[in-house]
């Protein structure tokens, strides 16, 4: 075996990074003092404001109420009259037509609704409004039975009933649970705007429609239609505002990933404001940037007013990209047992502050990456920015037609790099390899992790050669390899590395190519080394998959529960 | 914005738990007489879903060892069960309807005034008996269904036996209109049964 080679070929040994000529100017920072809003901040807007407490007034007023005996009876006694003074004007064909209209409250409609609901925010794949549409519907029917229960009121007095009914009269839950449906509907599918808008008095004219049907049929009086009707109003209308902020989470439909939010209207004008506060940067634009290669982040372009223009990048991250990464964490720990750090960020702070130290530890170790401009704040705890310097003229070294051997050896340096810092990048892939005025830029170095395993800065050289060899030669690739690291390490990367090492945009380049490049590698190694395994097994990975599955037969479970007491199964 | 959510979440415990008309047995339990007036809020109900029947189902006095459960009334049908801890849960499901579908049913005296009984067994094996008693009066049908998880038999179904009974619905009528003062009444005037 030849010795570890650990001079840098000639040409290629001058530091990796060098000053930067272009700076976006900074100036006019302000604190933002004690008491003052952040940027983003994320209260009920007015409306739900009021709703919330015009809601909490009659509940309030109306449990006092109904819980007083003569009051009680004054309200079914006026409710009589109503239900009477109407019952007097049936007719066959209006008994037909109000019992048709009747259908409306019926389990198989709201079970129609429901579910094609769910179906649908399933295949948009926009679980948060999901979650929060199953909340509050389960909520409604839960809080309905429980105060029908609660209160016992009977079915209209004194009046043949004509309709089907389930259970006490109030408050009514054919229109708690329908108008809880289709605000669900709205606030989760229809966009903020003129849909929305035109969404609403259509909601009021079915539920209006099926609230005079039940009286007319005698199934329910007007007090049960009322409260039934703000409890289907509020519960949603709070959730949805409170978890699904418009501003945070807008439903919109055009395409992407679910990772990326949103950054226009309210976020947009934070986002300008807090870069302007915090970094003394004032923002001409906030542009989408790279969205193809990112799935943790939201990342941006951000062009900085100035003369001449320049330019800042910036990542954008919030607390459902904190659940990404704990579900991704909680997934490899399933899968493969603790292969390394699996901790996950207790908060999005947390997140970011890994990524600006990470940019910090790269920069220091002249590993050649991009600039870190520092962090803004827009929701505390919730939302915040890691902004770096923007590479303008680089293009990504997946997108070049070929790679000479400058790039090969400075890619392979950057490896080289990382390994006598004690770093590891963990997401050597195409997209995080930029080539700028012949250099190569490692960017996005989120998962980068001190004192690594070998085996992950093993894998990281793997895939920087598989990278290279994607636009080169497995040949030339290796050839180069050799002038930085000896047989036994280039051996000990291919060792280590298999599919499920790969991240899946070189995967998927690969086999775009119609090549196994890593077998490739591994005919060319002087001896086929054994693979590394990957799977640790322990007492606590066997708990854990037990504890994962127990938990997801419960929810499943309770969740089916739910739904059949709901009447939507 | 929790703050004002918890206080109200507060005040309606406490006005749905604590502080209804009546208390909780007249809100949950069909019974017979309550405070001297016939029928609680789930017999009222009952006699909602089968507005032609004459007769209610209700319980009169629950022995030792027996609790209400899983009660259900839709229009058309009305349903409570009984539960024990010596013969097991859900042991007797009474169902109030308009109309019976019998199997193989013996008449028998009936106990219960106004009604016509009939009884029914449908299987005995060891440590389990089922059967069915069916209770005929006008405009409607009780039926006890019984399941019971014992080798015991006649002990169980003669605290049954004792443990239901029926409210007939002009009883019921005079108890709405007593509890409102007079002001309404559970049926349409003139309704005939």
């Amino acid at each position: 075996m030849e010795p570890t080679v650990r001079q840098p070929p000639v040409g290629i040994g001058e530091q990796a990074v060098v000053g930067r000529p272009q700076r976006a100017s900074r100036a006019g920072r302000r604190r933002r003092p004690s008491g003052e809003a952040p940027p983003l901040p994320r209260p009920l807007n007015r409306s739900g404001r009021l709703w919330l407490t015009a809601a909490c007034a009659v509940l309030l007023l109306w449990a006092v109420f109904i819980t007083l005996q003569d009051t009680a009876v004054r309200v079914l006694a006026a409710d009589n009259v109503v239900v009477q003074w109407v019952g007097g004007m049936r007719t066959d064909l209006l008994t037909e037509v109000m019992q048709r209209v009747h259908a409306l409250g019926s389990r198989w409609t709201i079970r129609v609704l429901f579910w094609t609901t769910v179906v649908l925010l399933l295949a948009l794949r926009r679980f948060r409004h999901l979650f929060v549409f199953l909340g509050a519907t389960l909520a409604v029917t839960a809080v309905t039975a429980f105060f029908a229960n609660a209160f016992a009121l009977p079915r209209p007095l004194e009046v043949e009933i004509l309709g089907d009914w389930t259970g006490y009269a109030h408050p009514s839950r054919p229109v708690a649970v329908l108008t809880a449906t289709l605000m669900g509907m709205l606030y989760s599918l229809a966009p903020t705007g003129r849909l929305r808008q035109l969404g609403k008095p259509v909601i009021v004219g079915l539920v209006a429609a099926l609230s005079a049907a039940l009286i007319y049929l005698a199934v329910n009086a007007p007090t049960d239609l009322v409260i039934g009707a703000i409890i289907g109003v509020t519960v949603p209308l709070v959730a949805f505002r409170m978890i699904t902020p418009n501003e945070v989470f807008p439903v919109t439909y055009h395409r992407g990933s679910s990772a990326h939010l949103d950054v226009g209207g309210r976020r947009g004008q934070a986002i300008h404001q807090a870069l302007e506060d915090q970094l003394g940067v004032q923002v001409a634009e906030i542009k989408p940037f790279g969205l193809s290669g990112s799935a943790g982040s939201t990342p941006l372009r951000l062009r900085v007013k100035g003369d001449p223009e320049t330019w800042l990048f910036a990542k954008l991250y919030a607390r459902s990209h904190l659940r990404s990464d704990r579900w991704y964490k909680l997934g490899r720990t399933l899968l493969y047992g603790r292969l390394e750090d699996e901790k996950p960020f207790n908060t999005v702070r947390r997140l970011v502050q890994q990524e600006d130290y990470a940019l910090r530890l790269m920069h220091g170790a002249g590993v050649r990456s991009p600039e870190p401009f520092g962090l803004v704040e827009i929701t505390p705890e919730r939302e915040y920015l890691v902004v770096t310097e923007f590479f303008d003229d680089a293009k990504e070294l997946g997108d070049l037609e070929a790679v000479d051997e400058a790039i090969i050896d400075d890619g392979l340096r950057i490896i080289r790099r990382l390994w006598d810092a004690g770093l590891a990048h963990r997401d050597i892939k195409p997209a995080n390899l930029l080539v700028r005025r012949g250099r190569v830029h490692l960017i996005d170095v989120f998962f980068a992790e001190v004192r690594p395993s070998p085996w992950r800065q093993a894998v990281d050289l793997a895939n920087m050669m598989l990278v290279l060899a994607c636009r080169s030669g497995p040949e030339q690739v290796y050839q180069r390899a050799r002038l930085q690291f000896n047989d036994e390490e280039i051996a000990e990367a291919f060792a280590a590395t298999s599919g499920i090492t790969m991240p899946s945009q070189l995967r998927k380049t690969m086999r775009e190519q119609g090549r196994d490049l890593h077998a490739e590698f591994l005919k060319l190694l002087p001896e086929r080394p054994p693979p590394i395994a990957i799977q640790r097994w322990s007492i606590r990975r066997v708990g854990l998959m037990a504890g994962v599955a127990v938990l997801a037969l419960l929810a499943l479970v309770t969740a089916l529960n739910s739904f059949e007491s709901a009447g939507l199964l | 914005v929790r703050r004002p959510v918890l206080l109200l979440l507060g005040a309606l415990l406490l006005a749905g738990c604590g502080v209804s008309p009546g208390g909780s047995e007249f809100l949950h339990q069909p019974n017979c007489n309550y405070q001297g007036e016939a029928g609680t809020a789930p017999v009222i109900l009952m006699a909602q879903a089968v507005p032609s029947a004459s007769q209610v189902p209700c319980v009169e006095l629950l022995p030792s060892g027996w609790s209400v459960t899983d009660a259900f009334v839709r229009n058309g049908r009305a349903r409570f069960a009984l539960s024990s801890d010596r013969v097991g849960s859900d042991a007797v499901q009474v169902v109030l309807e308009r109309f019976c579908a019998f199997g193989r049913v013996t008449r028998v005296p009936s106990d219960h005034p106004g009604t016509r009984r009939y009884q029914e067994v449908i299987s005995i094996r060891p440590e389990r008996y089922q059967g069915a008693v069916h209770y005929l009066f006008p405009g409607g049908c009780v039926t006890y269904r019984l399941d019971f998880r014992s080798d015991e038999q006649a002990r169980p179904l003669g605290e049954v036996s004792l443990a239901l009974g029926f409210v007939t619905r002009d009883a019921l009528n005079q108890s709405v209109s007593d509890y409102t003062g007079g002001r309404l009444r559970l049926d349409p005037p003139g309704a005939g049964r």
